[in-house]
């Protein structure tokens, strides 16, 4: 099979997928409660705290060793043993990532639009169609990824346009209630989601031009951190942050109220269309991560097989998580410490294991 | 089959045998001074056992390597047992040259020869002038020289025919014969000459009947593989169209031609192509359809990834933008490749009207193609599921209309398009006096009774219709095949799901499209991956003279179209200062 | 495998439509009124589209036309126990969807709204882009049976009313977004039901009249006011257009009077600081047209319309002077004064506490200019 390639705008596309179609809906509702007026900038310190840096570091690495996938950067790296334990740990989180997207689907899907269909109703289908587009690979995905990114751009503009007179400006202020601190209380959330991106070292590793795939990663993280701070400020200028703070998934509130006329009464059944579409992105995305290093870990040549395994233990974890209160709570605060300390150290631990390698190497070659 | 061609409704019984005994001795003799015992075995048993005939026809037709008698009565014999002493060859005995004359002769007097045919197969009146030209010759050929000098004079001096090969093998002599050729065997020659006398009646160039257009070339392709060529080659008259012949098909040996411009296209995709070709093995290929299946790059697919045309401006078209074409001899379709799904809203008219009216009505076939594909499951989904979305006057209306409908959403919404794919189907197959009734009875029955009876609500006959109508729209009959079969799986998700269902089923759609390639061309390029280089001719088409790239999805040589600076503009006028 | 995803694939399709609601199984709600019948105890009534609601179609086959809408209530402790047992009678399922128009009844307002209204917020179907408004005069269901003028709907015509810009239009969310503050003072529109003036169908005696407000503290209505101040405060939120201004019109104030239709308005509040607290600058501006005029002075005169336009200000300055000072007076800040303190001086806004708004801006002192043009005389340029 010909080694499919990406180009780094592609990558940036895919980065923003990962990291915005989840925080789209679940977090403008904790960025009101624990930022208030000033919520909305929340998520550029989330930016720069965590997704900045990572995106940084993977970039280096993919430089210092281009068209590497994890698996083998890591053997390369760290030896045989501890390469396949990390591989099998980027499997692990993958996977559990699959099962986290599983489930804010599934969560958000009956409370929005569906509101009598079970959950693995919902989920099942939405499995298998994540499972298919893993199954065409990350190429397929980051071009669908680009539609994403274009119909979201589309979806703002006319949420704009339209919502334009009753934006309050004024709402967005003050930039802090109490103290800046509350920033970062707020930027708290995002940052978990953010650290989440170290795992994407497979896909910065199939950037045709290796020295950009720094760049994309960052650009489409950076993109992604607009677009939630655009989609909150949003909603806040219209509905007011206490008002925001007590929804579930305001920017779906928000798109309820936007009428076209007297053609089109709401636009939410499109938003959550379109979020649907950036789901089954990150969803397959996350699956092929997970499948491919659980590939390498085991030793596959081919790794397509695992998909379905992975998808079922995916589903199944997803069925384990209680509800959508516990949800919330776990990917708002435990989440973070956790994802933050190996999303900074993973990518630390690769670099410095590089940069002693290629210190090794060097000195043999000075004395020749 | 056989093909058996007499005026007294079938040769007697004895004649036959006669006949049979006589190429038997013949036969025989031919395979003794061969020294093939088991072939000389058989030939004698060929006059009394059907069996050892067929046995024999086996052997011979195996082995490739018999070479041409040099006696005219065994060649004749032989080629009686490959074309199963049929009727339908006609094996004309003739003498060249005039015998002592006033000429001075290379060879001495009159030598035996004669010409193999199938009348079916040649044109009488290039036959004739042949024949003519080699009864009137002067002198006669030398036999007995070295091999093959004799036949090579006759064709050097002799046959006025533009091509001629020289044959050693009986096998080779055969197959030229059925392919339309007539063979020259001459006494004491060991070898033959073959020429092209193919010919017959075919059907005239006329206008293509599915691929209409209102302005732009009225011609269409035919069955016929050289005025296909003749209708490209007419179109772009440089020596870099190449043309490379293949055959396909064990029995059809139907002639495949892959056409393109040797410096514009890349040469590993023509080799690609012509792999694909040569790797297929079958008994048959009757129409470009069939050979299309072969060489498809994903076989598991519902959307065309080779496009056909039977228009040859379409064909010169994509070959100067770096496609290659493959013509299938008996086929009037024309096979244009690397395609992409974005070619089935073209018509070759786009590219010969005014390109504002092309951008308007490109627009409309995405935005139709869009409603054949979702209408009916939108309608459903939106009614059964999300009637927020709809303003509350519409759904009031619907619902009115709707009242006492006994089938949910979904089910009427399947009837009606099943409905309609009856009336269709009926109407595309049907002899055309009977066409009349298919519409009364399709608008009749389906359209007034079924809402006068309640059966079915207004809005749901409106929303079929439209989408019937819009699948019409477009250009490319085979798109339409994909949009027609997709619309059912999409109905059904979305009696299930509503829009999540629709989502779920667009986005499978999506990666689906995505993951295909027309030889290695992303089939849904430019838009996955995103070319904006390319954009020009999509929906939109920028006038010609901004056009100074071939698209670049298609991978090329050389992409450069157009020079700069084309846009019209007044130019200066000598001498008239100025005033009208 | 590509079996297995076929399979499953058809899975779903085969065990049933969870969320599948055929139109012919809906009860389309298009109002929702409710009130409190007595403490602890909610009369929900509900508008349900009938049959003859599109107005034509096979309504008149049958020779008498149906119902444009049923009308149905009943009462318990909350709202999602009425709507279910009202379901029992209903031989359809409720939806929601299209709820335009949710109604308050007078007693309800009057006592607390409480959380009554959770559960509009909280369902996923409801659209919040539906107006609010609370009835006076009358009970709810009188208001949702009242057949309307030249709309086939009550509740259509309501709407549309409210749409029209001439009464107050609040919308489901605005008013919650409202309520969810301390510092913004909810209001809601009020619909009186009179004597019935115009032509209607037989026998009616109420018809429905957008009019006045009412605002709202702590659910609870504190203050009402009439078409006139609401006029003011549609101007002060930025929907001054439309509106009509009646001044007398002769040299000296008489019977005569001058209207002016208001072609613009435009309006600005600007908070300052005066010695550590807040103070407001509100300047309105409008373009005017003359309507009507009884008097026969030439108009065409500058110093004449001058005249008349100064008198037009002054007209428009002491309302809102008075409706800014009956809203301090009330300590109701339903203009979002306090928001712009809060966004621009937040150290301010922190002093002075967000809770105890009310009490600062009953003190704050309030600048009122306004600036008119006349932009035009209609067809005719000096009365005749």
């Amino acid at each position: 099979m010909r080694q499919a390639r990406i180009s780094h705008q592609q990558l940036a596309a895919l980065a923003f997928t990962l990291h915005f179609a989840a925080t789209e809906l679940v977090l403008p509702a904790n960025l009101a409660k624990t930022g208030q007026s000033g919520g909305w900038l929340a998520p550029l310190a989330s930016f720069l705290v965590a997704a900045l840096p990572i995106a940084l570091m993977l970039g280096l690495l993919a430089r210092r060793h281009p068209h590497q996938a994890l698996g083998e950067l890591a053997c390369h790296l760290l030896g045989p043993f501890f390469g396949r334990a990390l591989a099998l740990l980027v499997a692990l989180i993958s996977t559990a990532l699959t099962a986290l997207s599983l489930r804010d689907v599934a969560e958000v899907i009956p409370v929005a639009i569906l509101p009598a269909t079970p959950l693995l109703a919902l989920a099942v289908p939405f499995t298998v169609v994540a499972v298919y587009g893993a199954y065409c690979g990350a190429e397929v995905l980051a071009r669908l990824s680009v539609f994403f990114v274009l119909a979201n751009v589309v979806i703002f503009l006319l949420a704009l346009a339209t919502l334009s007179g009753l934006v309050h400006p004024l709402r967005l202020l003050p930039l802090y209630e109490h103290s800046p601190l509350q920033l970062f209380v707020a930027a708290w959330p995002p940052i978990g989601w953010y650290a989440e991106s170290w795992t994407f070292l497979a896909l910065a590793a199939l950037v045709d031009q290796a020295h950009r795939a720094g760049r994309g990663l960052a650009a489409g993280a950076a993109l992604a951190t607009l677009a939630l701070m655009l989609f909150t400020a949003l909603s806040l200028a219209v509905f007011g942050h206490q008002f925001v703070a007590d929804f579930n998934f305001p920017v779906y509130s928000l798109f309820q109220q936007i009428t076209i006329g007297e053609l089109v009464e709401r636009l939410d059944v499109i938003l959550i269309s379109i979020w649907l579409l950036g789901m089954i992105v990150k969803t397959a995305t996350h699956l092929w991560l997970a499948a491919n290093a659980a590939g390498f870990a085991l030793g596959m040549a081919n790794e397509r097989p695992l998909l379905p395994a992975l998808a079922a233990v995916a589903l199944i974890l997803m069925a384990l998580i209680p509800n959508l209160p516990w949800l919330f709570l776990f990917s708002t605060t435990l989440w973070t410490p956790f994802s933050l300390s190996l999303g900074l150290g993973i990518p630390a631990l690769l670099l410095a294991a590089s940069w002693l390698r290629g210190r090794q190497c060097r000195q043999p070659d000075m004395q020749a | 089959m056989r093909y058996r061609f007499s005026p007294g409704g079938g040769t007697p019984q004895g004649l036959r045998r006669h006949g049979v005994a006589r190429h038997s001795q013949q036969v025989a003799a031919y395979f003794r001074a061969l020294g093939l015992p088991r072939e000389f075995r058989l030939a004698c048993r060929m006059a009394v056992s059907a069996r050892a005939e067929a046995q024999l026809f086996e052997l011979v037709h195996l082995n490739q390597a018999l070479p041409v008698p040099i006696d005219l009565a065994q060649v004749e014999a032989l080629l009686h047992l490959y074309f199963g002493h049929c009727q339908d060859l006609t094996f004309r005995r003739i003498l060249l040259g005039r015998g002592p004359g006033p000429q001075p002769d290379p060879g001495s007097g009159p030598v035996p020869a004669a010409v193999a045919y199938l009348p079916t197969m040649a044109d009488e009146k290039l036959l004739e002038r042949i024949l003519h030209a080699l009864l009137n010759a002067g002198a006669a050929p030398p036999v007995g020289g070295a091999a093959g000098d004799a036949v090579r004079w006759v064709g050097e001096r002799q046959i006025p025919a533009p091509e001629t090969d020289e044959i050693a093998r009986i096998h080779e002599a055969a197959q030229g014969i059925a392919e339309g050729k007539a063979v020259l065997f001459i006494q004491g020659a060991p070898r033959a000459l073959g020429f092209d006398v193919a010919g017959g009646p075919q059907r005239a160039i006329s206008e293509s009947k599915t691929q209409r257009v209102v302005r732009g070339p009225r011609e269409g392709f035919v069955e016929s593989l050289n005025v296909n060529l003749t209708l490209i080659r007419r179109r772009i008259r440089d020596p870099r169209l190449r043309v490379d012949l293949l055959t396909v098909g064990e029995l059809t040996r139907t002639r495949v031609a892959v056409a393109y411009l040797a410096t514009i296209c890349k040469p590993s995709l023509v080799e690609e192509a012509k792999r694909r070709i040569r790797r297929v093995k079958v008994d048959g290929v009757l129409d470009s359809g069939q050979l299309m299946e072969f060489i498809e790059d994903t076989p598991w697919t519902i959307f065309p990834l080779i496009r056909a045309t039977e228009r040859p401006d379409a064909v010169a078209g994509g070959l100067l933008e770096g496609r290659f074409a493959v013509i299938v001899d008996g086929s009037p379709w024309v096979l244009l490749a690397p395609s992409t799904l974005i070619d089935l809203i073209h018509s070759p008219e786009d590219y010969f009207e005014r390109f504002p009216a092309v951008v308007l009505v490109r627009g409309l076939r995405v935005l139709f193609a869009l409603v054949a594909l979702f209408a009916p499951s939108l309608y459903v989904a939106l009614t059964t599921f999300h009637r927020e979305m709809i303003p509350t006057n519409l759904l009031l209306s619907i619902m009115a209309a709707r009242e006492g409908v006994p089938f949910p959403a979904v089910l009427e919404a399947l009837i009606m398009e099943l409905g309609f794919e009856i009336i269709r189907e009926a109407g595309v197959r049907m002899p055309s006096q009977l066409g009349q009734s298919v519409s009364i009875v399709g608008a009749l029955i389906l359209g007034e009774s079924a809402i006068q009876a309640g059966i079915v609500s207004a809005p749901m006959i409106i929303t079929v219709a439209v989408t019937a109508l819009a699948v019409l729209m477009l250009p490319d009959f085979s798109a339409t095949v994909a949009l027609r079969i997709l619309r059912f799986p999409l109905l059904l998700l979305a009696g299930t799901y509503g829009a999540y269902g629709l989502a779920l089923g667009g986005a499978a759609l999506l990666i689906h499209l995505l993951s295909l390639r027309s030889f290695g061309t992303p089939y849904l390029a430019p838009f996955g991956p995103l070319l904006p280089a390319d954009m020009g001719d999509t929906f939109l088409r920028i006038p010609h003279w901004l056009q100074r790239r071939r698209s670049a999805a298609v991978e090329q040589l050389d992409a450069h179209r157009a020079g700069q600076g084309l846009k019209p503009q007044p130019g200066p006028r000598p001498g008239r200062g100025g005033s009208p | 495998m590509r079996r297995a995803i076929a399979l499953l694939l058809l899975l779903p399709l085969l065990t049933g439509c969870w969320s599948r609601r055929e139109l012919n199984d809906t009860a389309l709600v298009i109002a929702l009124g409710i009130d409190l019948v007595e403490e602890g105890v909610y009369e929900v009534t509900l508008a349900v589209a009938g049959s003859g609601a599109a107005g034509g179609g096979k309504g008149q086959q049958g020779g008498e036309s149906l119902p444009s809408r049923i009308v149905v209530s009943g009462q318990g402790r909350s709202f999602a126990g009425v709507l279910r047992d009202i379901e029992l009678r209903l031989p359809r399922r409720i939806n929601l969807t299209h709820t335009l128009i949710v109604v308050v009844g007078e007693r309800l307002a009057e006592q607390g709204l409480g959380n009554t209204l959770d559960f509009i917020l909280r369902a996923p179907e409801f659209r919040l882009q539906g107006n609010i408004m609370m009835v006076r005069g009358g009970s709810v269901r009188t208001l949702l049976e009242t057949e309307p003028i030249m709309e086939s709907l009550q509740t259509k015509a309501l709407s549309e009313i409210a749409h029209a810009r001439v009464g107050l239009e609040m919308r489901l969310w605005e008013f919650f977004s409202a309520r969810a503050t301390t510092y913004r003072t909810p209001m809601l529109p009020v619909v009186d039901l009179i004597q019935n003036p115009d032509t209607g169908p037989e026998g009616q005696r109420y018809a429905a009249k957008l009019g006045g407000a009412v605002l709202l503290r702590n659910d609870r209505v504190i203050e009402y006011l009439d078409a006139r101040e609401v006029r003011a405060i549609k101007w002060l939120r930025g929907h001054g257009r439309e509106g009509v201004l009646t001044v007398p019109c002769g040299e000296e104030p008489g019977q005569e009077d001058v209207s002016f239709h208001i072609l613009q308005a435009g309006r600005r509040i600007r908070p300052t600081l005066q010695g550590g607290r807040p103070a407001f600058t509100v300047s309105l501006t409008g373009r005017l047209r003359v309507t009507e005029i009884q008097c026969t002075r030439p108009l065409m005169q500058h110093e004449v319309h001058e005249q008349l336009v100064r008198r037009a200000e002054e007209e428009l300055h002491n309302l809102i002077v008075r409706v800014i000072e009956k809203l301090q007076a009330a300590e109701a800040d339903p203009l979002s004064f306090g928001e712009q303190v809060r966004a621009l001086y937040p150290a301010v806004w922190r002093q002075l506490g967000e809770r105890r708004w009310g009490e600062t801006w009953r003190e704050t002192p309030v600048t009122v200019s306004v600036d008119l043009r006349l932009q035009t005389t209609g067809l005719m340029s000096n009365p005749l």
